[in-house]
């Protein structure tokens, strides 16, 4: 009967898991979904990998989702973690050249994401100092390690969300969360690096 | 200093996704394949999960590659060529997206230059007594066509070939050049237009011989250019990009929407562009395969009851006086087979 009366229910008023749930009969409902998280997951791709390449891991990801949405943990109501998971693993496909990316912004100031408008690019010239030395550190970092990173700094998720979306423990993502701002802090001058 | 603080400032300008990037991935996902992955009993390992994630990705690649699956060299409109069950259209914008990559990627059967596009339908047929058209009494015909240019030559496989070129008589393709749905809008509003005028012509002539005043001649409307695209689709053979440029021209029409649960008049099942015609008495359908995007047919529904008599000029006589309920159908046809032949009354 609750699916029954979900069936007519407004997408926004529905969690994700209904969503995803009412989906298995009802295809169109994923939609819903890709309208909540798809900027999202765009913003985060795109400051690892460029917008152009964000262009394709967002339909991918949710291409994917979509695929597996019958092995969707339902007793989870939001599913960001989840995408972001899907997201990391298609970004991790990329990953030399991100770590290139990384090391050009640390050797140049030059951010060389490959970006679509001149003066965007032309904008990255005067990247900070800071942001080269970060730079350095984001290319050298084990790639789990980056991933735990940037998915809590560029992605917002907390701890559990991270170990969800990269199927690791709560343990985990703290010792590599920590482990990265170590040596995240001594490239800015902070403490020193291990 | 807090660290993570400056990390999130770091590429925090990157651009947003812009719409025509977000459309299209919104547009990739409605059009993918809907049956999902078998649910697996055992939450994965973190190794098999990444390994299993790599597969989906490939079928997911793949899915997107095969948006609107190939036709399978059938020129059968909603034949055994339909793919799997795809996802619903959304809106007629996304109906017009997908039926104009369709024909994009998968056009069917092209005439070359000196070929004829040989076309099958279906279409009901009134009965003596009544000008609503049943399913019961089916009329099939054939026509082959030759586009030179501007110039459209039909034949009906017996007798002489007619050459088409101007205005009226025919649904001219050769005519529409735009390929923006506002160029092409301009285009068959500019030949509803020549219509008008030579249908108050006639009427003209006709009253100095004693009919009714000739009615004024008004505007295009969209209903208007809706069955001119309906004339082009169901009586001619547009090109592929004529096609897909029409394909999207109908959701920016005012008024035009998307109906689920059409059928043609041979009872296949489709999805269709709508508009209300004839001042709101009728709805108009271009019928779509809903698993294909090939065109099926048109169908034409009373939809508040009226008489013939409101249709005429004042002081016209004619008419059975036959009312009209709504549900009866007025047009119903199928487009049964599209082939490319040699000659006219050779078949595919």
């Amino acid at each position: 009967m609750t699916a029954a009366l979900h069936r007519d229910a407004p997408p926004d008023e529905l969690d994700d898991a209904e969503l995803i749930r009412l989906s298995g009969d009802d295809p169109e409902r994923f939609a819903a979904l890709f309208d909540r998280y798809a900027r999202q997951i765009h913003h985060y791709a795109a400051r690892r990998l460029g917008t152009q390449a964000a262009d394709d891991i967002m339909a991918e990801t949710f291409l994917t989702a979509f695929r597996r949405r019958a092995t969707y943990d339902r007793t989870r109501p939001l599913a960001r973690p989840w995408l972001y998971g899907i997201a990391s693993t298609l970004i991790a496909r990329h990953r030399r050249d991100e770590e290139r990316h990384y090391r050009a912004l640390r050797r140049t100031g030059l951010d060389p994401l490959p970006e679509p408008m001149a003066e965007t690019v032309v904008s990255r010239v005067a990247a900070e100092q800071d942001e080269r030395r970060m730079a350095g550190v984001l290319a050298k970092l084990p790639a789990g390690d980056r991933d735990v990173l940037l998915l809590v700094a560029w992605g917002g998720l907390s701890y559990e969300e991270v170990a969800e979306a990269l199927s690791v423990p709560a343990g985990t993502v703290a010792s590599r969360l920590s482990r990265a701002r170590r040596k995240l802090k001594a490239a800015l001058g902070g403490a020193q690096e291990d | 200093m807090d660290e993570l603080k400056s990390l999130q400032t770091m590429r925090a300008d990157v651009p947003e996704v812009t719409p025509e990037a977000e459309r299209a991935a919104r547009l990739r996902l409605l059009a993918a394949d809907a049956r999902p992955e078998p649910s697996r009993r055992f939450r994965p390992s973190r190794t098999v999960w990444r390994l299993g994630a790599v597969g989906v990705v490939a079928a997911g690649t793949l899915a997107a590659v095969t948006v609107l699956p190939s036709g399978g060299g059938s020129d059968q409109p909603g034949g055994k060529d339909a793919a799997p069950r795809l996802l619903a259209v959304a809106n007629a914008t996304e109906l017009g997206e997908r039926a104009a990559h369709r024909v994009e990627t998968d056009p069917g059967p092209v005439a070359g230059p000196h070929q004829w596009t040989y076309l099958r339908r279906a279409l009901a047929q009134p009965s003596a007594r009544s000008a609503v058209v049943s399913a019961d009494r089916l009329l099939r015909d054939e026509l082959w066509f030759k586009l030179d240019g501007k110039r459209l030559t039909v034949s009906h496989g017996k007798g002489p070939s007619r050459r088409y070129g101007g205005i009226g008589g025919w649904p001219q393709p050769g005519r529409y050049t735009a390929t923006d749905p506002a160029g092409l809008r301009r285009q068959l509003e500019a030949a509803v237009r020549a219509e008008k005028r030579e249908g108050h012509e006639v009427e003209r002539r006709a009253h100095r011989n004693g009919a009714p005043s000739p009615a004024p001649i008004t505007p295009p409307t969209p209903a208007d250019v809706f069955m001119q695209v309906q004339s082009l689709m169901d009586l001619s053979a547009p090109s592929p990009r004529l096609q897909a440029a029409l394909y999207r021209l109908l959701p920016t029409l005012p008024g035009v929407g998307l109906r689920r649960d059409a059928a043609d008049v041979t009872g296949r099942r489709g999805v269709a562009f709508a508009i209300a015609t004839q001042g709101g008495r009728t709805r108009s359908e271009i019928i779509l395969d809903e698993r294909t995007y090939r065109y099926l047919g048109f169908r034409r529904v009373v939809t508040r009851s009226f008489t013939e008599k409101e249709l005429l000029r004042r002081g016209e006589e004619g008419g059975t006086g036959e009312r009209f309920a709504p549900g009866a159908l007025l047009d119903w046809t199928a487009q049964l087979a599209k082939g490319v032949v040699e000659r006219p009354g050779a078949r595919p």
